[in-house]
């Protein structure tokens, strides 16, 4: 169990994990991913949670948390593989993975350590835009967190790769995420795992409410 | 009892935080000291806030002070709970030289040395206390003696970061791939003065939600409220009260 903090540190100091030829072995970082993205999970879901027959909505928010985190992770990795292969860069593949899922780690961590916030933060508002609000500041927090450790990767072909990961990771994420809410919940919208209307596109849906 | 009082005296006269403050020596500082001496003293001046209750002759005013000296102390440790977690992290991104651990002991350390102040000025409340029937004031005197408090206290966190970050670095962190760079700090620095307005921040609401802890007159006794609103409407909504002193 010893070997868990010494990863968290590791990972938040990036001394080893990022430098070099090799990254971070892809388990340790996942572990991470693992433990702590369900801690932030729980946390956000706690918003609607008013009586304790909602408490199982932020216990689905926790499990959905790493499932977001992992699926998009899942769903982005072959067409990165094949980005490497185009490129030349077969034998980094595997320092690239160690090296996108250090970065989530550190996403993760960031999220978990701003979760007791969020929960705090919810006793003050019942406004569910202000929910939204303040986990979207605390994502972007722990984006710009992940980023930054990307920022150091030695090697412009490195870095570049891990930028296009980014906008890979950002355009598929949004649409798990939309389709596997609700994260946050509504106080008046029932207990559910997922929505109904769970598979449909979230850009659309965003368009369609912006220009009508 | 002695070695805590010993504990707390080095505590404030800065020993364990000076110049020769390194990231590896906290040591001075021993959580298993620090809490209960914290706890303590939380709840000294939460028996002095507990008075209002009692000079009001209010029903339970015994069980409204035992709340008060139970949730002085557990709302600084609460706060810590929830703000520790997020300075660690960032700091540790930001390449501080402090480790989980020592960044513990150092806050701990802070929040005991904010309790030792609070308490300190708790005759100065229970004098008040005893001389006014105003409410509204004995809140503001409260707000106002435990932020004196927590401006002590986070002066003393920074001056114990900026001693860590004066420090040469321990030799086997030179030996690391990468030290972190000399800004890095500064850098440090620079979060550590966001967190302390985060716990701050974090701290009045987390009073909010402990409330209440004077008791307000001719409200029965209650553990905890339960209603959902913040901190800063209520005090915006106190000061500009027109019985200012009055009532």
């Amino acid at each position: 169990m010893s070997a868990i903090p010494r990863d968290i540190d590791e990972a938040l100091r990036a001394t080893r994990a990022l430098g070099g030829e090799r990254g971070w072995a892809w388990w340790r970082a996942a572990r991470l991913v693992l433990i702590f993205a369900p801690v932030y999970g729980l946390c956000v879901g706690l918003f609607s949670v008013n009586t304790p027959e909602r408490l199982p909505l932020a216990v689905y928010s926790g499990v959905k948390m790493p499932l977001l985190v992992m699926g998009t992770t899942a769903l982005c990795l072959p067409a990165y593989y094949v980005i490497h292969l185009v490129s030349g860069l077969r034998r980094e593949f595997g320092g690239s993975i160690g090296r996108v899922l250090h970065a989530q780690a550190i996403v993760s961590i960031s999220l978990a350590s701003l979760g007791p916030v969020v929960a705090l933060f919810y006793t003050a508002t019942d406004s569910h835009r202000a929910a939204v609000l303040i986990n979207g500041a605390v994502f972007f927090l722990a984006m710009l967190a992940g980023a930054r450790a990307s920022w150091r990767v030695p090697g412009t072909r490195r870095a570049s790769m891990l930028l296009l990961w980014l906008a890979l990771y950002a355009l598929v994420g949004t649409q798990l995420a939309w389709m596997l809410r609700p994260f946050i919940g509504s106080p008046g919208r029932p207990v559910q795992f997922l929505r109904e209307e769970a598979f449909t596109n979230g850009y659309i849906v965003v368009l369609h409410a912006v220009f009508g | 009892m002695l070695g805590w009082l010993g504990a707390i005296d080095e505590l404030l006269r800065g020993r364990h935080t000076g110049p020769e403050l390194g990231a590896r020596e906290t040591n001075g500082l021993q959580l298993r000291r620090m809490v209960p001496a914290a706890v303590v003293l939380g709840g000294l001046y939460g028996f002095f806030m507990g008075w209002f209750s009692v000079r009001n002759g209010a029903e339970l005013a015994g069980a409204q002070m035992l709340a008060s000296m139970v949730k002085v102390p557990l709302l600084f440790l609460l706060t810590l709970i929830v703000t520790f977690p997020s300075l660690y992290v960032f700091n540790a991104l930001l390449g501080s030289r402090l480790g989980f651990v020592a960044t513990l002991r150092l806050l701990v350390g802070s929040i005991t040395v904010i309790l030792a102040v609070a308490a300190s000025l708790g005759p100065i409340l229970a004098f008040f206390t005893v001389s006014t029937e105003s409410y509204v004031f004995t809140v503001l005197l409260n707000v106002g003696l435990l932020g004196l408090s927590g401006v002590i206290g986070c002066v003393f966190l920074l001056k114990a970061l900026r001693a860590v970050s004066a420090s040469p670095p321990a030799p086997d962190d030179l030996a690391g791939v990468s030290t972190p760079d000399a800004s890095s700090g500064d850098i440090a620095l620079t979060t550590s003065r966001v967190w302390v307005g985060l716990f701050g921040i974090v701290g009045l609401q987390m009073g909010w939600v402990l409330r209440p802890f004077i008791g307000a007159p001719g409200r029965p006794f209650e553990l905890l409220r339960s209603t959902q609103s913040h901190v800063f409407e209520a005090i915006w909504r106190l000061v500009t009260s027109p019985i200012m002193g009055g009532g």
